[in-house]
């Protein structure tokens, strides 16, 4: 220990001037003031020579240009935007697009990157290794070289529109009446199975029951669709040989389960199976079994093809707006259902269904609505353009004849939501029908399967950080599997996954402007576009970083929100 | 068995003791099936789970395996290798390149020496594979024959679609010294026949070979329509439209009958492509086989012709004619023209062959003479496995032999002297001393220094593939990291301006895309750094991007190091009287960016799969030659096999950074000291 240095000698000596400068406080303002003139002078010395080099270009920074024609058109634009518009209408048009792309492709990848997180440790072995290569090949290549696959390779390789994909492909298919049999059959007897009085005879024998008489009524079915309807395999025919064999058989079956030849527990299975197999015999012998099937046409829905996807478009007609009335109706008669109920319970210590309750209150003024909007009769007439003029046609007429526009036909609809299946004209156009571009389809694809990657690491290392103790201690008390990931798995991961998923939300929508590498018109493509036309470089910068501040600003708000939600609803 | 009668109504209801009790026998928990029903079968839905999972695997597998054994084309990587490793880069830069290649290896075994061990075992492995690399390829080109030519003779125009192939009478080709070229006749029984013939063929065979196969596919597609209208599986705008095709398709003519395809004598003239003279002439007839033996390395002519029948088409079948790539370039102000054969990379410099009118003879280039068709593996191997092998294995053998080198004479030096207090340690100075000697060494062979013969200065426009990836990378993170520390430092100050300043630095470089950055720097930087301007800086220009923001990136990295510090450290420090630059100098700084190596290897990461945007702004980085060579006319089109091969270019080096990282992380040598 040095005590034996005086006090004194640690304040500073000397002169005024002295004294001043040796005091650290004055020295970190002088500093600051220091550090201020350098960079402001770093800054004018760099900033006056550009501005010198843009005066002599004659590209002076102002924000004017933004009022004047554009004069190019973008494939991806709402109906008001063409090549007369403004600078700032298609920076607005590519601000709409990246928005676009942001919003579809953060729901996306968090719920793909949710599942491939859980798959991540899902005890099955091929499960987990593909989903361990899925993360690894994704995150370990760069990722404007997966939008170059996904727009050059996948998007190009899809046929001509002509012979587009198209889900579901257009066709018949069959639909057996017995599906639907042994589904409502199946559907009873899970239902009665789950008692817990059934026991083990008693079930062993109804599974096996069960099993028996779907495969041998579908042997039986298959032989007569396979041999034709002639005399043994015909449907009714009485005892035949096939069926008579079958019985003999079943019979034999049953007496094997009664005797003592088989093991125990085989025994019920036995006489399951015998009578099983005994009733599907004597349902086809009596032609008791149904046999007929429903020829179902199907007709595209979504087309696939090298010009990008089509799928049905929802759109909302002229009632929509009454309807929505009772929707909203709904939605505060649910709100007050959920505060209400929940303040109930804390006051009377009753659990209350209170998610059931608040979904019917909520469907059953929109079912109501639906049904009363539509009350009201359609106009029996309608204005039509026939021949060069208009004249009154009767409606069904006129959507029979198929002169009625989407227009017509959303005035005139008696529901408030009208789903429009795509149409084509006959060069392949479509006329109707929600269009993605390819370019658009390859960003997407690429942003939420490169995100899901990190996203499903996220998940994974949150679900791990949960103490095992705490799953245990779960089970322990009974909890089923959904309650255990409700109420103790998933409280505690998000309070680790929210964190780094902002940063994931974050980068997807900077990464959206890699666009631009694919030509797809988002805010970053359009304003390249509008620079390189006006020359404008420094304003169309200055745009672009203020645009993708504010969404990244945005994301962290919303994201800090979440955040201490449920930091505060765990601690 | 009279005993053993019993009432029967009692039989079920009451228990004997002579009967033992039945259980179900014990299920295997161990060995191979306990493991397939842990893993694979444990209940029903993952029963499922595991069924999807092995269909999916299975489906993506075979797609893979026969698109690029089948139909992909890789000579679009075999011919380009030198362009994805370092650009256009001049031929004077190669030596220094590959000195730097083999420093890297020297450090690379240093560090191997240094920080951990590698296992006898897992040298012999590595010596193992790349004995491989040099056998398989010997072994395949011993074994495997390169397939056949087709070649057809005769004065018929052929048509198949909307193309038409003319004759080609006299066609020339390239060819070493004493090789042997071997003809055969061959006559396609029919046109199935005549659609399987996949191989090298010309413009007339191979338009043969695709007028069958339409319309054996025509064929087919009839009796499906029949097939379809005759069932009631199609909805009635199906059923129109079936219709109609019935009755607008032809089916043509057997193409096999219709141009006399078949064997006739086909008269053969083989001539010297400079001199003109004649080397051979004579007629080959049907099956009898003709054995042509060259004199020299050179381009050759070859005339064929069915002499006496102006409207049949004879099939050649021929060993030793292998289309060829042409490149053109100006070497010391002259246009130099390269063809070299695509089988074997022989190399013929100089004029082409012409006719008597002077205009260049058509020859076998591989635009038009291509592999046609479904390749078998056979092809595959001989094609294209084996010369891609050829090329990589001596690059590979030695870095891994200078890499051993240096392990094994670092750890023998280290062991001569093992009186050290500190075991290692002077191995670790070494190594990280080599650290510190390569990065400038490297800038110094790549950059140049003098515009004289000795490290002659490199044109930064040429550089490009891998070599750019790894320079952009390397400098940013280099020039970036002082700054990223200066900036950490001063967000973490106590001063508001300077925390203020380096704040909002690093908040706008972390919310602007990197894409913007880059194309700023290519905008904006030649206003503000004029002497930056023109198309020769580009790569600084980027430079300077790329540097701007991964200093914001790193700060972050440094300043979560810096914040993982016990507060005891400084304040003993304190204690012991040192100034505030002292402290951070000796105490927090050294112990904070030990805590951030991992950080900084994920940073390194993470920008070199970044440095591909740069591809958008125009340089040849490794993606931007995946799109350059797609952009050759030899190899229009060809994205997926050059993505695919950059992909796996991106995902080795980014999957063995990612390994080190978690080494480094779990050796436990980033944790602070407390």
């Amino acid at each position: 220990m040095q005590d034996d240095i005086p006090l004194t000698n640690l304040q500073p000596q000397g002169g005024l001037l002295r004294r001043t400068l040796a005091d650290q406080r004055v020295l970190q303002v002088l500093g600051q003031i220091l550090f201020v003139f350098v960079a402001v002078g770093v800054f004018w010395v760099l900033g006056n020579t550009a501005a010198n080099q843009l005066r002599d270009k004659g590209l002076v920074p102002t924000f004017g240009f933004l009022e004047l024609r554009s004069g190019f058109a973008i494939s991806e634009s709402p109906d008001w935007y063409s090549g007369e518009s403004t600078y700032g209408q298609a920076f607005v048009v590519g601000l709409i697009n990246t928005l676009r792309v942001v919003s579809i492709g953060l729901v996306a990848a968090s719920v793909l990157g949710l599942f491939v997180g859980v798959f991540l440790l899902s005890t099955n072995w091929l499960i987990r290794n593909i989903s361990r290569a899925y993360v690894e090949l994704l995150r370990n290549t760069p990722l404007l070289v997966q939008i170059f696959v996904w727009y050059f390779i996948v998007m190009f390789s899809f046929p001509q529109i002509r012979d587009a994909i198209t889900i579901p492909a257009e066709g018949v298919t069959f639909v057996s009446l017995r599906i639907v049999l042994w589904a409502l059959l199946g559907l009873l007897l899970w239902r009665y199975l789950g008692r817990p009085s059934v026991d083990f005879d008693r079930r062993e024998a109804l599974r096996y029951g069960f099993g028996a008489l779907l495969l041998v009524s579908e042997l039986l079915a298959w032989g007569h669709w396979e041999r034709g309807a002639g005399w043994p395999w015909r449907p009714g025919a009485g005892l035949t040989i096939p069926t008579l064999a079958l019985m003999l058989v079943s019979i034999n079956l049953f007496l094997l389960g009664r005797g003592k030849l088989l093991p125990l527990p085989l025994r019920p299975r036995a006489r399951g199976a015998a009578l099983g197999a005994l009733a599907a015999a004597l349902f086809f012998g009596y032609g008791m079994l149904p046999m007929a099937s429903l020829r179902v046409e199907t007709f595209p829905a979504f087309f696939i093809s090298i010009r990008g996807f089509v799928m049905p478009d929802l759109l909302a007609t002229g009632r929509f707006a009454p309807w929505f009335a009772y929707v909203g109706l709904g939605i505060l008669i649910a709100g007050f259902v959920w505060i209400w109920l929940g303040r109930r319970t804390e006051d009377t210590g009753r659990p209350y269904a209170r998610g059931r309750l608040m979904l019917l209150a909520l469907l059953v003024p929109a079912a109501l609505g639906w049904v009363l909007v539509g009350l009201e009769p359609p106009p029996t007439h309608i204005p039509v353009e026939q021949g060069g003029e208009v004249v009154l046609q009767p409606l069904a007429d006129a959507a029979e004849a198929g002169l009625l526009s989407t227009e017509d036909r959303l005035r005139t609809i008696t529901q408030p939501l009208l789903v429009q299946m795509p149409s084509q004209n006959r060069f392949g156009r479509f006329l109707t029908g929600l269009e993605f571009t390819p370019e658009m389809m390859a960003l997407l694809i690429a942003l939420v399967i490169y995100t899901s990657a990190f996203i499903a690491e996220i998940v994974r290392a949150g679900i791990q950080a949960v103490p095992h103790g705490q799953i245990e201690a779960g089970r322990a008390l009974g909890l089923s599997q959904a309650q255990l990931l409700e109420k103790i798995v998933l409280p505690q991961a998000l309070r680790v996954i929210i964190p780094p998923l902002g940063n994931q939300y974050l980068n997807l929508s900077k990464n959206s402007s890699l666009a631009i590498g694919i030509g797809y018109a988002d805010t970053f493509t359009t304003t390249v576009t509008i620079m390189n036309q006006s020359g404008q470089s420094v304003t169309g910068f200055l745009m672009v970083m203020v645009t993708f501040l504010a969404l990244s600003l945005l994301i962290s708000l919303f994201m800090n929100a979440v955040n201490r939600r449920f930091q505060l609803v765990t601690r | 068995m009279a005993g053993r009668q019993r009432p029967r109504r009692l039989d079920r209801n009451i228990a004997y003791f002579d009967e033992p009790p039945e259980r179900r026998p014990p299920i295997t928990e161990v060995g191979p099936v306990a493991w397939v029903r842990a893993n694979l079968f444990g209940s029903a839905l993952d029963m499922a789970l595991t069924l999807l999972g092995a269909l999916f695997l299975i489906g993506m597998i075979s797609f893979l395996l026969t698109w690029s054994i089948g139909t992909a084309n890789w000579y679009s990587i075999t011919f380009n290798l030198r362009l994805f490793l370092v650009g256009r880069v001049e031929p004077f830069m190669d030596p220094r390149i590959t000195f730097l290649f083999l420093f890297i290896a020297v450090l690379a075994g240093v560090n191997f020496a240094a920080w951990s061990r590698i296992h006898l075992r897992l040298w012999a492995i590595l010596a193992a594979v790349l004995l491989a690399l040099f056998i398989i390829p010997w072994l395949i080109a011993g074994a495997i024959p390169l397939p056949l030519t087709w070649l057809a003779a005769g004065q018929r125009e052929v048509t198949s679609g909307s193309i038409t192939a003319s004759p080609v009478e006299r066609v020339a080709f390239i060819a070493g010294a004493d090789e042997e070229i071997v003809f055969r006749l061959v006559t396609p029984a029919d046109d199935a026949e005549l659609a399987r013939l996949n191989s090298f063929s010309d413009g007339m065979s191979n338009t043969l070979r695709n007028a069958a196969a339409n319309r054996l596919a025509s064929e087919q597609r009839l009796v499906t329509v029949e097939r379809e209208l005759a069932g009631d599986s199609l909805t009635g705008r199906q059923r129109a439209a079936r219709e109609a095709e019935l009755e607008n398709t032809a089916v043509p003519p057997p193409v096999h009958t219709s141009y006399e395809v078949g064997a006739y004598p086909v008269s053969l003239i083989l001539r010297s492509g400079d001199t003109d003279a004649e080397i051979f002439n004579g007629t080959i007839a049907p099956g009898a086989e003709m054995r042509l033996t060259l004199p020299r390395d050179g381009w050759y002519v070859l005339e064929k012709r069915v002499p006496d029948n102006d409207d049949s088409i004879a099939l050649l079948s021929a060993s030793g004619l292998y289309p060829v790539f042409d490149r053109s370039f100006i070497r010391e102000g002259e246009r130099v023209f390269q063809y070299m054969r695509a089988t074997d990379r022989l190399l013929v410099e100089g004029g082409r062959p012409r006719d008597a009118g002077g205009a260049d003879l058509p020859m076998l280039g591989i635009i038009d003479h291509q592999y046609r068709g479904e390749r078998p593996l056979a092809d595959f191997l001989s094609l294209m496995l084996g010369p891609f092998l050829d090329q990589l294995n001596l690059g590979l053998a030695l870095f891994t032999a200078v890499m051993a080198a240096a392990y094994f004479a670092s750890r023998w030096l280290e062991r001569r002297d093992s009186d050290q207090e500190v075991p290692l340690r002077r191995l670790r100075r070494a190594a990280v001393w080599l650290w510190l000697v390569t990065i400038p060494l490297a800038f110094l062979l790549i950059i140049g220094v003098s515009s004289g013969p000795f490290l002659t200065l490199s044109d930064p426009q040429l550089w490009g593939g891998l070599l750019l990836t790894l320079v952009l990378t390397v400098v940013a993170l280099v020039v970036a990291f002082p700054i990223g520390i200066l900036l950490a430092l001063g967000r973490r100050s106590t001063l508001p301006v300077v925390s203020a300043a380096s704040t909002l630095y690093i908040e706008v470089f972390r919310g602007v895309p990197l894409i913007t950055l880059l194309f700023m720097s290519m905008l904006l930087v030649q206003f503000v750094l004029p002497s930056l301007s023109g198309p020769d800086n580009a790569p600084y220009r980027v430079m300077v991007a790329l540097i701007l923001f991964s200093a914001a990136y790193l700060a972050e990295d440094v300043r979560g190091g810096l914040q993982s510090l016990p507060t005891g450290q400084v304040e003993a420090a304190r204690a012991l009287g040192l100034p505030g630059w002292r402290i951070t100098l000796h105490i927090t700084l050294p112990q904070a960016l030990r805590a951030v190596i991992p950080a900084l290897v994920g940073q390194f990461i993470s920008l070199f799969k970044d440095t591909s945007l740069v591809t958008i702004v125009g340089l040849i980085d490794l993606t931007g030659v995946a799109n350059l060579i797609a952009s050759q006319t030899e190899f229009q089109g060809l994205r997926r096999e050059t993505y695919i091969f950059i992909a796996i270019i991106y995902f080795i080096f980014s999957s063995v950074m990612s390994n080190v990282s978690r080494r480094i992380e779990a050796s436990g040598s980033g944790a602070a000291r407390a």
